[in-house]
């Protein structure tokens, strides 16, 4: 239903991303990769982007506007997550701090609201691909966070970045770091069978003959791909990512009935729903061990809103999207699939999983965009509180951390050896 | 009037750079589109102007060595038309990941028959909505998915046949290769491409005991790779 409206918006996002040569394949990493993180409990990186900016109401400021009523918060639409300074919007976020008996969950006792100004009030689009604020997010000069973050969690997985959404992340192919590409999974059934965590068919190619055969099939293609650089050099991802997966033990099952159950997906295996990207990420996560999965809503700046009524609407109209409600009734729910997720990955034994829950930019009192965001960081090894929120103005205080300050938060939280991306301006919030 | 002078300029200039791109790599008459013309103007070198359909000459060379025999356009701002002409040779970097709309096709075309399971595989290619143009592209996952439609074609195709009734040896894999990858391909395999699928055949599939099962491998993996997969 809402896939209509964003057709041509779509295929123009796919179109570009095509054009720049979009990144595929994960690749099987060579020596280089550090493996220190292998060995220890595995570390899973969820990013959940709000294209156009999320209101700090949501991420943990939501007392910064009661006493103007700003985004028609009130004492009674907000909630305080324990006696931290992180409040958040009841009826949305609220969902994933609290049950629906009222009690606090897991990710309510690992809730860090952390603010980081980059500097940009833009928005990054296909015609201001270099700036803007998911640019700057997104974006470590020529490198990209989402890749540079996943090499250095180290591991295995033959698929150690991923995303999901209808256009690469910043809306331009992003570069692999030190042989760690950062490719889109558009189905979830093909994920399970890539991964070998379907169950197996007696008819179906054997795991390892495929692996040799697809060896064989990139042989083949050397010279196409050697003469082809401009649209073919993916490719070679694309078959080392295919042959390591086929070349490792199947993990433990992940079934589709299960996802869908979970997610109430209605049976379609395609990620083109926001639920299906949810699932999508559990199922990276679970069967092939991905490090760094990116989630990025649906359309272009779809989270802007500037609407004004006797103040800002941005909090109405948010809150109306996220839930599915309101005039955004025909739009589907974001926030269950998100609490299906928090509430089934964030405590899994044995896995490390950290989420961010972010936009580029806050919000305004007046709607406009404020040049940072504030984000959700939540992790077994994150702890409530915040660090650099926003004013009831929305605006940061002078030595609020930039982005590298986020990745720094999000890697010390992933327990990464080191500082990749120098210290942590958070580290009161990690344990 | 002044747009329009200015759109009439461009295109003048527009196919002038054609005309001058061709002069630079392509004298003689190329086939441009399906690459079975020779490659001249790529210069003396050894490697340079390789035909892609000769197995045994090398890929031809990214970049023209022969300077271009062409106007150049100096435009308002006093920059050149030509200069950020991407300077690369006749007959390579022009190959394109084939849409999923053709693949039912292309199947049928090289094994006779569509595999059942491409017709549900709209999904594992983000296939492009209609009336709308999406160039395609693989990641590991689908390259997993291809590999899974071939073999399903690639079971029926081997299923009867006398052809593939016994195990591979070096010289009927090295026929039904060099058979098969002329077909799925469009052009003649170079001695490096047959070796490695002649390798996988009696080699690397050798555990496999079903025969025919074995022979499905091998075309299964000689159409997941990037000659069948491209134009």
């Amino acid at each position: 239903m809402i896939h209509q409206p964003k057709l041509s918006r779509r295929g123009l996002l796919k179109a570009i991303a095509a054009a720049g040569g979009a990144a595929a394949g994960a690749r099987i990493l060579g020596p280089l990769v550090p493996d220190a993180m292998a060995a220890g409990e595995p570390s899973h990186f969820v990013h959940i982007f709000f294209n156009g900016g999320l209101n700090a109401l949501f991420a943990g400021n939501a007392n910064q506007y009661l006493t103007a009523g700003t985004f028609g918060v009130t004492s009674t639409n907000i909630k305080r997550l324990g006696t931290s300074d992180v409040y958040t919007d009841a009826s949305t976020f609220g969902q994933f701090a609290f049950d629906a008996a009222g009690k606090p969950t897991f990710a309510h006792d690992h809730w860090a609201a952390i603010g980081l100004k980059h500097g940009n009030a833009l928005h990054t689009t296909p015609q201001n691909l270099n700036s803007g604020g998911e640019h700057a997010i997104i974006r470590n000069g020529g490198n990209c966070y989402l890749t540079q973050l996943a090499y250095y969690m180290g591991g295995d997985s033959a698929f150690k970045a991923v995303y999901f959404g209808d256009r690469p992340p910043a809306y331009q192919a992003q570069p692999a770091f030190m042989g760690v590409p950062i490719q889109r999974i558009v189905n979830l059934a093909d994920a399970i069978k890539a991964a070998g965590s379907d169950t197996p068919d007696p008819n179906a190619p054997n795991r390892g003959l495929a692996a040799a055969s697809l060896a064989a099939s990139e042989e083949m293609s050397k010279r196409e791909i050697t003469t082809n650089p401009g649209r073919l050099t993916p490719l070679t991802d694309a078959y080392d990512s295919a042959v390591a997966s086929l070349n490792k033990a199947a993990p433990p099952p992940v079934t589709l009935a299960e996802l869908n159950a979970a997610y109430n997906l209605g049976g379609k295996t395609t990620t083109d729903s926001y639920a299906s990207m949810l699932a999508g990420a559990e199922l990276m996560i679970r069967a092939a061990g991905t490090n760094v999965v990116n989630i990025t809503d649906f359309g272009l700046a779809s989270w802007d809103f500037h609407q004004v009524s006797n103040g800002s609407l941005n909090g109405s109209y948010s809150r109306q999207k996220m839930l599915g409600q309101g005039i955004f009734g025909g739009a589907a729910n974001r926030i269950a699939p998100i609490k299906t997720f928090l509430d089934r990955m964030l405590n899994t034994p044995g896995r490390n999983v950290v989420v961010a829950i972010s936009g580029e930019l806050v919000r305004l009192p007046s709607g406009d965009h404020g040049d940072g965001t504030v984000a959700v960081l939540l992790g077994k090894n994150v702890k409530q509180g915040l660090s650099y929120g926003v004013t009831s103005q929305s605006r940061f205080a002078t030595g609020t951390p930039g982005v590298p300050g986020f990745w720094a938060a999000a890697a010390a939280a992933l327990k990464v050896p080191g500082t990749p991306f120098g210290a942590n301006p958070h580290a009161s919030l990690i344990v | 009037m002044k747009l329009s002078l200015a759109r009439h300029l461009g295109l003048l200039a527009t196919l002038g750079v054609l005309g001058a791109s061709a002069a630079a790599c392509g004298d003689g008459s190329p086939d441009a589109l399906s690459g079975r013309g020779n490659v001249p103007g790529a210069g003396d070198g050894a490697n340079n102007g390789a035909n892609p359909d000769d197995p045994n000459t090398a890929p031809g060379a990214l970049e023209c060595t022969v300077k271009p025999d062409g106007r150049s356009y100096v435009l308002f701002d006093g920059s050149k038309l030509e200069s950020t002409r991407i300077n690369e040779n006749v007959g390579v970097n022009r190959a394109r990941l084939k849409p999923f709309a053709v693949m039912q096709g292309e199947y049928q075309r090289v094994l006779g028959l569509v595999p059942a399971s491409l017709a549900a595989a709209g999904g594992s290619f983000d296939e492009a909505p209609e009336r709308w143009f999406a160039e395609a592209q693989h990641s590991g996952v689908s390259l997993n998915a291809i590999f899974d439609i071939s073999f399903d074609g690639c079971l029926q195709y081997t299923k009867t046949a006398a052809d593939f009734a016994a195990a591979p040896t070096t010289e009927t894999a090295t026929t039904m290769c060099t058979t098969l990858m002329r077909k799925a391909w469009s052009k003649t395999a170079a001695p490096e491409e047959i070796a490695a699928c002649t390798t996988l055949a009696t080699t690397k599939l050798a555990s496999e005991p079903d025969v025919r099962r074995r022979w499905t491998y091998v075309c299964a993996s000689i159409l997941s790779s990037s000659q069948f997969l491209t134009f």
